[in-house]
């Protein structure tokens, strides 16, 4: 049952980002790309030739991508309950962050100055989006009595409704949805991070990062409504979410949202030691 | 994040055309911009040498594919200038409906590029559709969606027909009603006004000092525009030039959005004045004459020197206005942020396929070049 859940749950993840396309295309009035299309970038970036500076030929850079995206695969395997053991949220959590910081130091490793801003960029967005996920989970984890994550059924958003917005806020950052998408900013550091990588690298890199927003929704969705058939509705309900708030805000400056982000980290540390 | 070298192009999803902007940054703070262009340079000054006036004129166009009809109604004017010729009411309104709309056309890209830079794609779309309906009048009226070659030498290739006129303004009181509700939801909303405010600063005395010109300047307090000259018959159109005494990347988005909604005033008020249709064009010549003409292009100022024998030019100058705007940019990127300088880069309207033009100065003499000529002689390259 688990292994099928894990087959279906990772094509879902690359399609949700086709959908989220679809979606901005109509806010922007565009018919916009078939869903599909994600699949039909991977394709092509798995064909494409790879080059890369000499600068940036170094193990850790091209071995980054690809433990990212192992890691992010086997996070899955977990989350569905395929390799059979219980796991918590700190696991959960180490695992997430581990595939996220990985990326980072790839990044770092191409010795580019524009990877090096975006990668400098996502770190100070890590340390204030972590704060807010693990001060989530653990005021749902008092809240529920339940340590273990795969045996959390709880709607997070009616037992700690603060701590889940802001949760949700987090969210921006992970899937650098505007106004919080500075690491991503083409405009400014032309898409930074991923600015070395070419062909099957840049493939493993997109396929993590697709996987990375498609675990962000699954997870949201389960701590904010439950483990349970109906919480999926809920997805689409947050794609609608964050692709409307992407479809209407502008970016902010890096600084501020920085500033921002870790304002919403100090509170979720509060609404966390309150328990709301 | 010591000394950071930062590179901006030639290939950057932040600059639109081809430039080297090297950006020293002390942490997120830049303390120093270098420029390098060159990268489209295209030797048109040494092209029109050399041809006749009626060619050249369309060969000027061709100098920008964004402000193409400012190029081509500053050297008829200037051929016109040495002619003594004054073309009639008719002939210069539809040239002011012509002009006017690629104004407005310009500044709907601006803004469309500028909100792309800010992470706002939806008003970019939103700009472009308004944009492409621009696009689709001049289509009708002159056949052609970027270069229109419509002026002969005292007069034009087209007629405004009434039809036309109809069309004309039901189109751009539709732009102008979508315009207002985009500039409504502009001044509504917190993020943009924040990102804005205060980034790219140019105070009136720097503006003053680094010449600048057009909505550049008019954004940081002088109120000069060249249509207030009266070339053109402008001296019988009513309006006003629009300007701003915030000086940053915010007032200079609102004086462009108004000066949409000023121009589609001038279009009105100009095709009433189209009564006669375009007399049929007679052939001149020019023994030897200089000449020089001054329009307001939708960046600003365009200045061009021409020296015509034979009815050939023999020399041609043109000053655009990002030539005027592109020194104070590096200037005022000290002390930015590393996240504002693609908003301030795109605030002054660049364009650099009009600014590249190449002056040799070697012993005192200087040397203009044609791109050939210049690969040949300093790259190595044969023909």
């Amino acid at each position: 049952m688990g292994i099928k859940l894990v087959l279906t749950a990772l094509p879902v993840a690359v399609l949700l980002e086709g959908v989220r396309r679809k979606l901005m295309a109509r806010f922007q009035g565009r018919k916009g790309p078939p869903v599909i299309q994600p699949f039909y970038d991977l394709i092509k970036l798995f064909n494409k030739e790879r080059t890369e500076a000499s600068e940036s030929r170094n193990l850790i850079f091209y071995a980054a991508p690809v433990i990212s995206l192992a890691i992010m695969i086997f996070n899955y395997l977990i989350l569905f309950g395929v390799l059979g053991f219980n796991y918590d949220f700190v696991l959960f959590i180490y695992l997430f962050t581990t595939a996220g910081v990985i990326l980072i130091i790839g990044s770092l490793s191409s010795k580019s100055p524009l990877s090096f801003v975006g990668g400098v960029r996502e770190i100070l967005y890590l340390i204030a989006y972590e704060v807010i996920f693990i001060f989530t989970a653990l005021n749902l984890i008092s809240k529920s009595g339940e340590l273990m994550l795969s045996n959390y059924n709880n709607a997070g958003l009616f037992i700690a409704p603060v701590s889940s917005v802001l949760l949700l806020i987090a969210g921006f950052a992970i899937l650098k949805v505007t106004p919080f998408d500075s690491p991503a900013a083409s405009a400014e550091i032309s898409s930074s991070m991923t600015a070395e990588y070419s062909g099957k690298l840049l493939f493993a890199y997109e396929l993590a990062d697709f996987f990375k927003n498609g675990l962000f929704y699954f997870t949201a969705a389960i701590l904010l409504f439950g483990r349970n058939t109906y919480s999926l509705i809920f997805i689409p309900a947050l794609l609608l979410f964050y692709a409307l708030m992407n479809a209407t805000t502008p970016r902010y400056s890096f600084i501020r949202s920085t500033s921002h982000l870790l304002f919403i980290a100090l509170l979720s540390i509060i609404s966390g030691g309150l328990g709301v | 994040m010591h000394n950071l070298k930062f590179p901006i192009g030639p290939q950057h999803p932040g600059v639109k055309e081809p430039i080297y902007l090297k950006v020293f940054a002390e942490g997120d703070t830049v303390t120093k911009a270098e420029f390098r262009g060159g990268y489209v340079h295209r030797g048109m000054e040494k092209l029109m040498e050399g041809q006749e006036t009626i060619t050249a004129m369309h060969s000027a166009e061709k100098i920008c594919g964004i402000c193409s009809y400012a190029h081509n109604s500053c050297l008829t004017n200037a051929i016109e200038g040495i002619l003594r010729i004054n073309p009639s009411l008719s002939v210069k309104m539809t040239r002011n409906v012509i002009g006017e709309l690629e104004r407005i056309h310009s500044h709907l890209m601006w803004l469309g590029f500028l909100f792309h830079d800010a992470g706002f794609d939806t008003l970019f779309m939103y700009y472009w559709r308004e944009r492409e309906k621009v696009l689709e009048l001049f289509e009708k009226i002159t056949g052609q969606r970027v270069h229109h070659a419509i002026n002969f030498i005292g007069t034009t290739k087209i007629n405004i027909s009434e039809s036309d006129k109809l069309w004309i303004n039901k189109t751009l009181r539709g732009i102008k009603e979508k315009v207002n509700d985009y500039y409504k939801d502009l001044i509504n909303n917190s993020v943009i006004k924040e990102r804005f405010s205060g980034v790219g600063f140019i105070s009136k005395d720097y503006a003053s000092l680094y010449n600048t010109v057009g909505p550049t300047a008019r954004a940081s307090g002088i109120q000069w525009d060249t249509r207030l000259t009266g070339y053109s018959g402008f001296n019988e159109l009513s309006f006003e030039a629009i300007t701003s005494r915030d000086c940053d990347v915010y007032a200079r988005t609102i004086v462009r959005i108004k000066e949409i909604t000023e121009s589609i005033n001038i279009i009105e008020q100009a095709l009433e004045k189209i009564t006669k249709p375009a007399p049929a064009w007679k052939e001149t010549w020019i023994k030897r004459g200089e000449g020089y003409a001054r329009v307001e292009a939708p960046r600003g100022e365009l200045f061009y020197y021409i020296s015509v024998k034979k009815n050939h030019l023999l020399r041609v100058k043109v000053k655009t206005p990002t030539f005027n705007n592109f020194p104070v940019l590096l200037k005022i990127l000290e002390g930015e942020k590393l996240s504002n300088i693609p908003l301030i880069v795109a605030s002054i309207d660049p364009c650099i396929s009009c600014m590249e033009r190449l002056l040799l100065v070697k012993d005192g003499r200087s040397n203009i070049l044609s791109k050939h000529e210049f690969l040949r002689r300093y790259c190595g390259h044969g023909h």
